[in-house]
């Protein structure tokens, strides 16, 4: 289980959440993924990136006023 | 009886004119080779010491008392700041010791991490030992050359646990965190330069003249002396009786590691200064084994254990019942089951045990912290008799006492 | 029936506890029959009130008076040449004893041995120095922790806390943060009682800042000369951030009587 800290990236932080589950993530380690959330988009729109990416969707909790958290269990490829 | 006023304070040394030349100094809570606060209270005949009273208690702060009014995980930070130098230890003792009471074990992969930590505050602390000892003695390079070693080290300890003298580097039940990128390779480069700079060490000091004359007959305790003092550790090992816990009653993986215990029967500084070196060879020997053992282990850090340890941070994030179980076990802290045990383990200064009396209560009971330095600062009291200030220094860098743990 | 949970005792205490919750117990095996442990307990049969084994290492109660005796046992016979720690467990609320334990070793066999007796308060313990030397600075540690005075000992003096310091404090009845004479104990020995008012009690808060005094504190941005007075003639009140800590002894509040 690895965390990460996405929210210096506040809203183009996708490209790097996907390079980090493809690089650093083993098939079927679980990693968290903290984000700013902005105008709340970014919620839907990160699991909608992870459900077509096939990785396993675990939890999408509000971490503050302005941070979110995901947890990603790695699947497929 | 003196009447003391601004213009004519106390006068400690009165008779020094009285009988002949009989003078009581202290060798004060603020000196540069008194490895912390000590004060010796010294009745010297001349430069001969007849008469030596440690007084000590200046860095009280009541450990004991704290770990009575805090829970079991709340006083592990705390532990850190009993033997400051090699802080990895006493965590793993006090944690070591609670996993006792609860009868629960590390994970595989925390005792290969834990194992690596202690062997590498090891070396910390005798590196720490040397320079500080050469020091007083009047070697200056040494403690240039031995200081920079443990910055290599301590910059390790860094990467691990984000801090060189505190660590809190481990946890009730396992391991907090797993070992970083590149962190094995780098202890790996660290342990090839080691042995080289040891050997500088030794070729410096082991058969210089003035370091020989200065150590040799100088603070002799034997065997039965050092075992009637309560001596532990390298002590105890320098007066001809082997015994190392690490060996004899193996804890974590000491038992599956193939490393032998340095003994001599010399019984003086110097034969101690010599297991200090030996030891330092046995902790790189011990960590290059443990190096492969770590890749073969399964990611799991903690123990499993859900009424004493809250469950892994992917659990908590995702069911509720690892939520509420970990939201219990912070707030209320756990509670262990009625009991008391004592546990001994190897630490770089001597025997160091932690007796835990617990009534069930997520306050412990009773803590008592057997600290080595301790006893080796009551020995002070009789082997300094009889002998000169200058040796005064090199026993007491030779026992190796560092103040938190004497008085806690 | 609400639990009966004594007043004095002042340390740290569970807030809430589930009302039929009972503790489990470390297991206790007995002492089996030829292993190391059990001709140690023949050894001492005469003395051994109870003894069994507790996460491996053997448990001998024994009465307070016969401590030397069955140490000496230990020591020549049993090869127990190491007393690695000796100290007090205050039960004092529950039975009014002390709970005294000798942690020994022996070297040959690595075998470990916890000899506890229990004393009443206020009874004196005979002191085992001429055993073993280690205990000379152990019991005087007792004693100033504890309070439980080794008779014949060399020079039991207080070895941790200053010589004069009164009251014990590992005792359950003194507070973590001290009583009244610790907390004035520094201005009691220099100046003397009377001094107490004007020189004020201790600030232990270490986030206190006093809005006006430039002695102490310098004001970033709007540096002013040092010790300047620039309170413009307004009072400053101190703002209270944590009552508990700062015990001011001096008003007369039933919480703290109680906390004493």
């Amino acid at each position: 289980m690895k965390r990460y800290d996405l929210r210096h990236l506040h809203d183009d932080f996708y490209g790097r959440m996907m390079e980090i589950i493809k690089n650093d993530l083993v098939i079927n380690e679980v990693g968290i993924f903290l984000f700013e959330v902005g105008d709340f988009s970014s919620v839907q729109k990160s699991a909608d990136m992870i459900k077509e990416a096939g990785h396993e969707l675990m939890n999408s909790l509000k971490f503050n006023e302005v941070d979110w958290t995901i947890v990603v269990k790695k699947k497929g490829n | 009886m003196q009447v003391t006023n601004k213009l004519t304070p106390f006068f400690e040394n009165l008779n020094f004119e009285r009988n002949d030349n009989m003078m009581v100094i202290n060798f004060g809570p603020q000196h540069p080779s008194a490895h912390g606060q000590l004060r010796l209270v010294l009745e010297l005949d001349g430069e001969l010491v007849t008469k030596a009273y440690p007084d000590i208690g200046y860095l009280h702060r009541g450990i004991e008392k704290m770990a009575e009014n805090m829970t079991y995980n709340e006083f592990l930070p705390t532990t850190d700041r009993l033997d400051y130098i090699a802080s990895t230890a006493n965590n793993y003792a006090y944690a070591h010791a609670v996993e006792k009471l609860l009868g629960i074990e590390a994970p595989r992969r925390a005792q290969v991490i834990r194992t690596m930590l202690l062997e590498l505050n090891r070396i910390i602390s005798h590196l720490f030992f040397l320079a500080t000892h050469a020091l007083d003695v009047g070697a200056m390079s040494v403690f240039l050359y031995a200081f920079r070693e443990r910055e290599f080290a301590m910059d390790l300890m860094e990467d691990y646990c984000g801090a060189r003298l505190t660590h809190s580097a481990v946890r009730i039940g396992g391991v907090p965190l797993d070992l970083p990128k590149g962190w094995l390779e780098n202890l790996e480069k660290f342990l090839d330069a080691m042995p080289a700079n040891i050997k500088l060490y030794e070729d410096l000091l082991t058969e210089n003249r003035i370091w020989k004359m200065r150590l040799e007959d100088v603070g002799v305790i034997s065997g039965e002396d050092a075992l009637n003092w309560g001596c532990t550790g390298v002590m105890l090992r320098g007066s001809g009786i082997k015994y190392d816990i690490r060996k004899e009653e193996p804890y974590e993986l000491y038992g599956e590691l193939e490393f032998d215990v340095p003994v001599s029967d010399r019984c003086d500084s110097y034969g101690r200064y010599r297991l200090y070196m030996e030891e330092m060879k046995q902790s790189i020997r011990i960590i290059k084994q443990l190096i492969p053992m770590y890749s073969d282990t399964q990611p799991q850090l903690m123990a499993h254990a859900p009424q004493y340890i809250s469950a892994p941070k992917e659990e908590i994030m995702t069911q509720n019942y690892a939520l509420m179980q970990h939201f219990v076990l912070v707030t209320q802290g756990m509670r262990p089951p009625v009991g008391e045990v004592y546990v001994p383990t190897e630490s770089p200064k001597g025997e160091l045990g932690f007796y835990i009396k617990s009534e069930g209560e997520p306050y412990a009971y009773r803590l008592k912290c057997r600290a080595p330095s301790f006893f080796h600062a009551g020995l002070l009291q009789e082997i300094l008799v009889g002998t000169y200030i200058a040796d005064v220094v090199t026993i007491i860098g030779s026992t190796n006492i560092v103040f938190g743990e004497v008085d806690r | 029936m609400r639990k009966y949970t004594p007043k004095d005792n002042v340390q740290g205490k569970a807030y809430y506890t589930d009302r039929f919750w009972v503790a489990p117990r470390v297991p206790r095996t007995s002492v089996e029959e030829d292993s190391h442990f059990a001709d140690i307990v023949s050894a001492l049969k005469k003395y051994a009130k109870d003894s069994y084994v507790e996460v491996g290492q053997l448990i001998v109660h024994i009465k307070p008076t016969d401590n030397i005796s069955a140490l000496s046992i230990l020591k020549e016979k049993c090869g127990y040449t190491q007393c690695s720690e000796l100290s007090a467990v205050d039960y004092l609320a529950q039975d009014g004893e002390f709970e005294i334990f000798y942690q020994m070793l022996n070297v040959t066999e690595a075998a470990r041995v916890r000899v506890v007796c229990r004393l009443k308060q206020g009874e004196a313990i005979e002191s085992i120095v001429p055993l073993f030397k280690m205990a000379n600075f152990a019991e005087r540690e007792m004693f100033d922790m504890f309070g439980i005075v080794a008779n014949n000992h060399p020079y039991l003096k207080r070895i941790l806390m200053p010589e004069d310091w009164s009251g014990h404090p590992l005792l359950k009845t003194y507070p973590l943060q001290g009583d009244e004479a610790a907390s004035w104990y520094e201005v009691d020995k220099i100046f003397g009682k009377e001094y107490r008012d004007i020189i004020g009690s201790e600030n232990r808060d270490p986030a206190k800042i006093d809005r006006y005094d430039t002695k102490r504190f310098s004001r970033v941005g709007y540096e002013v000369q040092f010790d300047a007075d620039i309170s413009g003639g307004e009072k400053e009140n101190p703002i209270e951030y944590s009552k508990t800590i700062m015990a001011n002894y001096q008003k007369p509040s039933k919480k703290l009587k109680e906390r004493r």
